[in-house]
C-alpha cells in the first residue's frame, strides 16, 4: 500500500508536467516504440537473450504501433508540445509507411540474418533498430529548430552503431568510421545554420520564422539555408553529402543497409518537406526570392543526385553497392518532388505545395516494397551463397524462379516499367512537376532522361540472373524469404491496378499542418 | 579624452565563432586521424554554442510580454549533451575500427570503394 | 450480342495472359506447349468474332465515330485514366493480323527445348501487350501496353536468343526506352494543357476526345506553336524507333539476327506495326498540323528508309540480316504513305503492314527452316535447295516474290497504292497542293520511292538465285523436306498472300476506307 501511495504522489508531483492524454494520442506510434524498446531490453532477461524473441517482442511491438496510428482520427491534428512537435495526416501516413518498413525489415532479417548473428546480440540490435526508427518518426512531425537536431541526432547514433554491428567484420567497421564522421561532421554545420536562423529571427519555430524570412537574412541566412541541407541532405544522401552511402551500404549487414536506403532517405525527404512548406506557407506559395531560391536548390539536387545515382550505379559489381547507388538516384527523384513547394506558372491555386506531400509519400509507399524485396532477395542470395556480388547471382532464374522473378519485378519497378508501381509512382512524380510548368519541365526531361540511364544497370542484374548460364547448385529459400520477396512483387503489380485506392489513400493523408501566426514572445518564452 | 575601451558586444561573439568553425571546418578536411576529425566536429559545434548563447544574450534575451527568453540558451545545452553522445558512440566506433586495423587513421579506411 | 459486343475486346486481350497462367501451371513440355497452343488458337478464334460484331456500314462520319464494341471503365478516376478499348478500321486488320500470326508463332515454337514453360508464358503476355497496344483508346492505357509489350520481348530475344542475345536484347530495349520516354512526356504535356478545354477541366487521356478538333484548336491556344512541335516530334520520335525508320534502326539486325525464329516472325510481323499504328492512332490524329508541316521530314525519312534499307540488304551475306535490312526497307513505304498524306497513300500504307506481316513473318519462318538444318545463314554457302527441297523452295518463291511485289501477291498492291498515292499529293487538291507545297518536290519524293521497288526485285531475286538456284552441293544433299509442322506455318501464310493480293478490297479495304476517310477530315 504504501508503494501504491508513493507512486500516487509521485504521478501528482509531476501531473502538471504530464501532457494531456488527447495531446499525446497522436504520437501513439512513438509511445509504442519506446514501450517496445523497453520490452525488448528486458526480453533479454528472461529470454535468455535469444535473438528470436526480442525480434519477436519488435515486431510485435511495431505492428501494434501501426494499429495505433491507423486509429488516430484522421481529425486530430496540430501542433502539441507547445510547438515542439507537430501531429497532422502527413506525419501519421509516414510513421504508418516506416513503421510497416521496419516490421519487413524486422521479418527480413528472420529470414537472412539471423543466422549469421551471434546468439545474445538480439536485443540490442533491435534496440538500435527500434532507436533509430522513433528518431525517424520524431523527423516525420517537427518543424521546430530544436527538435530538428534532437531528431536527426536521435534517428542518426544508432544507425552510426547498425552500420558497425558486426563487430569483427572490418569492412563494417569501417564503414560504420565513415558513417561516423560524415554524420556528426554534417550535422555539425546544420548546427551552425540552426543557431544562424535563430540569431537572425529570434525563435526557433519554423513556422515563425518563415513570416520573417523575407525581411532578408543575406549571407547568414545562407549560411543557415547550406547548413539545413547539409544535415538533411546526408540523411537523404544527396550529392554532394552521398559519399557515404555506398560504403556504408556494402559494409553493413544487408538488414541495416535495407533499412537506411528507406527509412534514413524518407525520414529526412519528409523533414525537408515540412520545412520547406512551412516556410512556403509563410509566404504564401508566392515565387518570393528565398523561396524560389530553395526551391531551385532543392530542384537542382535533385536533378543531380538522380544523375550520380545513375551514373555511379554503372560500374558496380556488387549487389548492395549497385542498390546503394539505385537508392541514391531515386532520393534524386524524391529531391525533385521537393521543388513543388513554390507554385509554378500553370498552377493558381497554389495546391501544388500539397501535391508535393502526395507525391512524397505515394513514391515512399511504393519505394518501400521495391527496395524491401530487392534487399530481401540480396539477402536470400547472400545467406545460401555467402556472397553479394553480382556474379553470385548468375544463373538464378534456373537455381531459384521464384527469387530471380521477384527480383527481376523488383528491377522493372525501379526503372519505372509497367506493370509494376514504380511505374505509377514515377509517371505521377514527372507528371505534377509538369503540372507545375516552366522549368520544372527540365525536371521532367532529366527525370525521363535519367531512367533510360538507369535502365541499363538494372537489367544488368536481370541479365546476370536469366541470361548466363551457371553451374552453381539449385538454392533451398526459406519460405519466410520468398514468402516476403513474393507479398512485395505482388504488392508492386497491385499497387498499379488498384492506382486509385492508393491516391485516394494518399491524398487524403497528403496534409500538413502548418502553424498559424502565433505572437512571437508566446513561443519564445514558453516552447522554446 | 581618452579613447574608450571597445565594449565586448555581439559581434565578437559571431566573430569568435565564424574563427571556430573555419578552424573546425579546416580540422575535420585535414586530418588524418578519426580522434582528430572528431575533434573539429567538436569546434564547430561549440561555434554554434558561442553563437546560440550570444544570440539569447544580446538579440533575444526577452520575450514579447517582457519576460526571459532562453530559448539559445536551452539548445546549447541540448548541443552540449548530444555532442557527448555522438562522441561517445563515435569513439566507440573507432575502438572497434581500431580493433580491426590496429589504427585509428582514415587512410586506412580503403576497402570500401568504387 | 450484346455482352460481346461490350467484352469481346477485353476478352481477347486477357485470353492471352490467363492462358499464360495456366502454362505456369501446366505440368510437362508437351502439356505447356498445348495449352499455349489452344491459348492462341482461341485467341485467334475469339478474333474471327470480330468480324461477326463488325458493323460494315461504320457510320461513315468523322474519325471515331467509326469505333465500334467500345468498352470504358474508369480505371484512375483521379486523373480521367480510362481502360477504354476499341476497335475501328485502323486497328480491326493489325488484331486479326497479330492473332494469325501468335498463332502461326506458337506452331514455330515446337521445337523450343530451353525452358518451355518461361518461353511459352512470356509470349502469350506478349500477345497480351500487342493487342492491348493495338486495342486500347486511352492514352494512358496505350502506354502501359505499348511498354508491357517491351519487357517479354527483351527476355524472348536475351534468353533464346543467338550467340550476341544478351547485347541485341539490351539494345532493343534500350532503343525502345529512349522513344517511350519521349512518348510519356507528350503523354503527361498533353493531359496537362487539355484541362485548359473547356469541358475537359480534369483533363483526359480519351484519345478521341484529344483527336477532335475543336479540343485541339482550345489546346493549341495555351500551348504554342513551339511545344507542339516538340510534341510531335517526341511522339515521331517514339514511333519511328519502333517502325524501324532510318536512322533510328539499328536496333533491328541486331534484335532480328540474334532473336530466336518464331520471335523474329513476331518482331517484324507485329511489333513493328506498332510504331506504325502509333503514328496512325495518335501521331497524327492529335497533330495534324504539325504533320502537315513536317510532311517533308518523314517524307525524306520515309524515302531514305527505303532506298537505305534495300542497298544495305543487297550488301548482307546472312539470310536473316538481309530480311530484316528487307524490313526497313518495307516499312519505309510505310512512313512515305503517311507522309504524303493522300487517302491512296494511307490506305497503302495500312495495307502494307499487313502485308508485311505477312511475308515477313514468312520469310523469317523460311530462313529459320534452313537454318535448323544448315546451322548457319551464309548466303554464299547455300545453293541448289530448290532440288533437295522442292516443296519448300516452292513456298518461298511464293513469298519472295510477295516480298518484291509481284502483281497478285500481297506486297504489289501495299506498293502501288502508296506510290500512286504519292504521286496522287502532286495532284490539285491534294491536301500538300493545298499546303502550298511544290509539285516537283513531292514528284521527286515519289520517283526516287519507286527506285526502292526495283532494288527490292533486285536482292529479293539476287538471293533467290544464290540460295536455291543452282547445282545440289553435297553437304545440303539429305537435308530433310519441310514436314507437316513446318507446313502448317507455310501453307496459311502462302494463303493469305495470295488472298490479299488478289482480293485487296474485301480483305482489307472494306474495313480501313471509311475510318480513314474519317481520317481525312481531321486533316481537313
Amino acid at each position: 500500500m504504501a508503494s501504491m501511495g508513493l507512486i500516487f504522489t509521485s504521478l501528482a508531483a509531476v501531473g502538471p508536467f504530464v501532457p494531456e492524454w488527447g495531446q499525446m494520442r497522436p504520437f501513439v506510434g512513438e509511445l509504442v516504440l519506446m514501450g517496445t524498446i523497453v520490452g525488448v531490453l528486458l526480453s533479454a532477461f528472461w529470454g535468455r537473450r535469444s535473438n528470436a524473441v526480442a525480434g519477436v517482442v519488435s515486431l510485435a511491438g511495431l505492428m501494434l504501433a501501426v494499429v495505433g496510428l491507423l486509429l488516430v482520427r484522421p481529425t486530430e491534428g496540430g501542433e502539441q508540445f507547445r510547438g515542439m512537435l507537430v501531429s497532422d495526416h502527413f506525419a501519421v501516413l509516414w510513421k504508418i509507411l516506416l513503421l510497416v518498413f521496419t516490421a519487413g525489415v524486422v521479418l527480413m532479417w528472420f529470414s537472412t540474418t539471423r543466422v549469421s548473428m551471434h546468439e545474445g546480440d538480439g536485443p540490442e540490435f533491435f534496440t538500435l533498430l527500434l532507436g533509430a526508427c522513433l528518431g525517424m518518426c520524431l523527423m516525420g512531425s517537427t518543424s521546430n529548430l530544436l527538435m530538428i537536431f534532437m531528431a536527426v541526432e536521435m534517428a542518426s547514433l544508432p544507425s552510426y552503431v547498425l552500420a558497425g554491428f558486426r563487430k569483427t567484420d572490418r569492412v563494417g567497421s569501417e564503414a560504420a568510421l565513415k558513417y561516423v564522421l560524415f554524420g556528426a561532421a554534417t550535422s555539425a554545420v546544420m548546427v551552425y545554420g540552426l543557431s544562424m536562423l535563430y540569431g537572425l529571427y529570434g525563435t526557433l519555430q519554423i513556422g515563425e520564422l518563415a513570416r520573417r524570412v523575407d525581411l532578408g537574412g543575406g549571407v547568414p541566412l545562407a549560411v543557415a539555408m547550406v547548413g539545413i541541407l547539409a544535415g538533411v541532405g546526408f540523411k537523404i544522401s544527396a550529392v554532394p553529402f552521398h559519399f557515404w552511402c555506398p560504403d556504408v551500404f556494402e559494409g553493413a549487414g544487408v538488414d541495416v543497409a535495407a533499412f537506411l536506403s528507406v527509412a534514413s532517405k524518407g525520414a529526412g525527404l519528409t523533414l525537408l518537406l515540412r520545412i520547406l512548406m512551412t516556410i512556403g506557407h509563410g509566404l504564401g506559395y508566392a515565387g518570393s526570392e528565398v523561396l524560389t531560391s530553395l526551391a531551385v536548390t532543392v530542384g537542382v539536387m535533385g536533378a543531380i543526385t538522380c544523375t550520380v545515382g545513375n551514373t555511379g550505379a554503372y560500374v558496380q559489381m556488387n549487389m548492395k553497392r549497385l542498390l546503394a547507388y539505385s537508392s541514391i538516384a531515386h532520393a534524386g527523384y524524391m529531391l525533385c518532388i521537393l521543388s513543388l513547394v513554390v507554385r509554378g506558372g500553370s498552377d493558381a491555386n497554389g495546391v501544388m505545395a500539397n501535391s508535393a506531400a502526395q507525391a512524397l509519400l505515394l513514391y515512399l509507399a511504393v519505394y518501400l516494397f521495391m527496395n524491401l524485396g530487392a534487399f530481401t532477395v540480396a539477402g536470400l542470395v547472400q545467406r545460401e551463397t555467402g556472397g553479394e556480388r553480382l556474379e553470385d547471382y548468375t544463373g538464378l532464374g534456373r537455381r531459384s524462379p521464384l527469387l530471380a522473378v521477384c527480383m527481376g519485378a523488383f528491377m522493372f519497378s525501379l526503372v519505372g516499367l509497367p506493370p509494376f508501381a514504380g511505374f505509377g509512382a514515377k509517371v505521377y512524380v514527372m507528371w505534377k512537376l509538369g503540372a507545375n510548368g516552366s522549368w520544372w519541365w527540365a525536371l521532367v526531361a532529366v527525370i525521363g532522361v535519367n531512367t533510360v540511364f538507369s535502365l541499363y544497370y538494372y537489367l544488368r542484374v536481370v541479365r546476370v540472373m536469366f541470361m548466363v548460364e551457371s553451374e552453381k547448385p539449385e538454392m533451398v529459400v526459406s519460405p519466410l524469404g520468398g514468402g516476403l520477396a513474393l507479398v512485395c512483387a505482388v504488392m508492386l503489380l497491385v499497387m498499379l491496378v488498384a492506382f486509385e485506392p492508393v491516391l485516394n489513400l494518399t491524398g487524403r493523408y497528403a496534409k500538413l499542418h502548418l502553424p498559424r501566426s502565433v505572437p512571437t514572445g508566446q513561443v519564445v518564452a514558453g516552447g522554446l | 579624452m581618452v579613447m574608450g575601451v571597445m565594449e565586448i558586444g555581439l559581434a565578437h561573439y559571431l566573430v569568435l565563432g565564424a574563427v571556430l568553425l573555419v578552424c573546425g571546418l579546416v580540422t575535420i578536411l585535414t586530418k588524418r586521424n578519426a580522434i582528430g576529425i572528431l575533434i573539429g566536429v567538436e569546434l564547430v559545434l561549440n561555434a554554434a554554442n558561442i553563437n546560440l548563447v550570444a544570440f539569447n544574450r544580446y538579440s533575444h534575451g526577452v520575450s514579447e510580454g517582457g519576460g526571459v527568453a532562453l530559448a539559445g540558451q536551452v539548445f546549447a545545452i541540448f548541443v552540449i549533451v548530444l555532442a557527448a553522445a555522438e562522441a561517445a558512440v563515435a569513439l566507440s566506433i573507432f575502438l572497434n575500427f581500431y580493433n580491426n586495423f590496429t589504427s585509428v587513421d582514415v587512410e586506412k579506411a580503403k576497402e570500401l570503394r568504387g | 450480342m450484346g455482352f460481346l459486343n461490350h467484352w469481346l475486346l477485353t476478352i481477347l486481350i486477357f485470353l492471352p495472359t490467363s492462358g499464360a497462367v495456366l502454362v505456369v501451371a501446366a505440368q510437362g513440355r508437351a502439356a505447356v506447349r498445348w495449352t499455349a497452343l489452344v491459348t492462341t488458337l482461341v485467341t485467334f478464334l475469339a478474333s474471327l468474332l470480330l468480324l461477326v460484331g463488325f458493323d460494315w456500314n461504320q457510320g461513315g462520319g468523322a474519325y471515331g465515330s467509326t469505333m465500334q464494341m467500345m468498352t470504358s471503365v474508369p480505371w484512375i478516376p483521379a486523373f480521367h485514366i480510362n481502360y477504354q478499348v476499341g476497335v475501328d478500321g485502323l486497328s480491326l486488320p493489325l488484331v486479326l493480323l497479330s492473332t494469325f500470326i501468335c498463332l502461326l508463332a506458337c506452331i514455330a515454337s515446337w521445337n523450343i527445348e530451353k525452358m518451355t514453360k518461361g518461353y511459352m508464358a512470356l509470349f502469350l503476355f506478349l500477345e497480351t501487350g500487342i493487342l492491348g497496344v493495338f486495342l486500347s483508346l486511352d492514352f494512358f492505357l496505350f502506354y502501359v501496353f505499348f511498354e508491357l509489350s517491351l519487357l517479354p520481348m527483351y527476355f524472348l530475344i536475351g534468353i533464346w536468343g543467338g550467340p550476341r542475345k544478351e547485347y541485341a536484347a539490351i539494345k532493343f530495349f534500350l532503343y525502345t526506352l529512349v522513344g517511350s520516354i519521349g512518348l510519356l512526356i507528350v503523354l503527361i504535356g498533353m493531359f496537362l494543357f487539355s484541362r485548359n478545354v473547356p469541358g475537359l477541366e480534369g483533363g483526359t487521356f480519351d484519345l478521341l476526345k484529344l483527336s477532335d478538333p475543336a479540343v485541339q484548336k482550345a489546346m493549341g491556344g495555351v500551348m504554342g506553336s513551339g511545344v507542339i512541335k516538340t510534341f510531335f516530334l517526341l511522339a515521331m520520335l517514339g514511333f519511328l524507333i519502333k517502325v524501324p525508320a532510318v536512322p533510328f534502326h539499328t536496333w533491328l539486325p541486331d534484335a532480328h539476327v540474334e532473336a530466336p525464329t518464331p520471335i523474329s516472325m513476331i518482331l517484324a510481323a507485329i511489333l513493328l506495326k506498332m510504331g506504325g499504328y502509333g503514328i496512325f492512332r495518335i501521331a497524327y490524329p492529335l497533330f495534324p498540323g504539325m504533320a502537315k508541316e513536317l510532311w517533308w521530314l518523314f517524307a525524306t525519312i520515309g524515302v531514305v528508309s527505303i532506298i537505305y534499307g534495300a542497298l544495305c540488304a543487297m550488301a548482307q551475306t546472312d539470310f536473316k540480316r538481309l530480311v530484316a535490312y528487307s524490313s526497313v526497307s518495307h516499312m519505309g513505304f510505310v512512313v512515305l504513305g503517311a507522309a504524303m498524306m493522300t487517302e491512296a497513300a494511307v490506305n497503302g500504307a495500312l495495307f502494307m503492314m499487313v502485308a508485311h506481316g505477312v511475308t515477313s513473318a514468312a520469310l523469317f519462318f523460311i530462313v529459320g527452316v534452313v537454318y535448323e538444318r544448315a546451322h548457319h545463314r551464309e548466303i554464299g554457302r547455300f545453293g541448289g535447295l530448290a532440288t533437295t527441297m522442292p516443296v519448300y523452295t516452292g513456298y518461298s518463291t511464293v513469298m519472295f516474290f510477295a516480298n518484291l511485289g509481284l502483281p497478285g501477291l500481297c506486297g504489289f498492291i501495299g506498293e502501288v497504292m502508296v506510290l500512286l498515292g504519292s504521286f496522287a499529293a502532286a495532284r490539285n487538291g491534294s491536301i500538300l497542293m493545298n499546303y502550298g507545297v511544290g509539285r516537283g518536290l513531292v514528284i521527286g519524293f515519289a520517283v526516287v520511292a519507286c527506285f526502292g521497288v526495283i532494288l527490292t526485285a533486285g536482292y529479293m531475286l539476287w538471293t533467290m538465285q544464290r540460295v536455291f538456284l543452282g547445282p545440289e552441293k553435297s553437304e545440303y544433299k539429305d537435308f530433310p523436306e519441310v514436314d507437316a509442322r513446318e507446313q502448317t506455318v507455310l501453307i496459311p501464310l502462302v494463303a493469305m498472300a495470295v488472298l490479299l493480293g488478289v482480293l485487296p478490297y474485301g480483305m482489307f479495304f472494306v474495313f480501313t476506307n471509311t475510318t480513314v476517310a474519317g481520317l481525312f477530315k481531321l486533316f481537313g
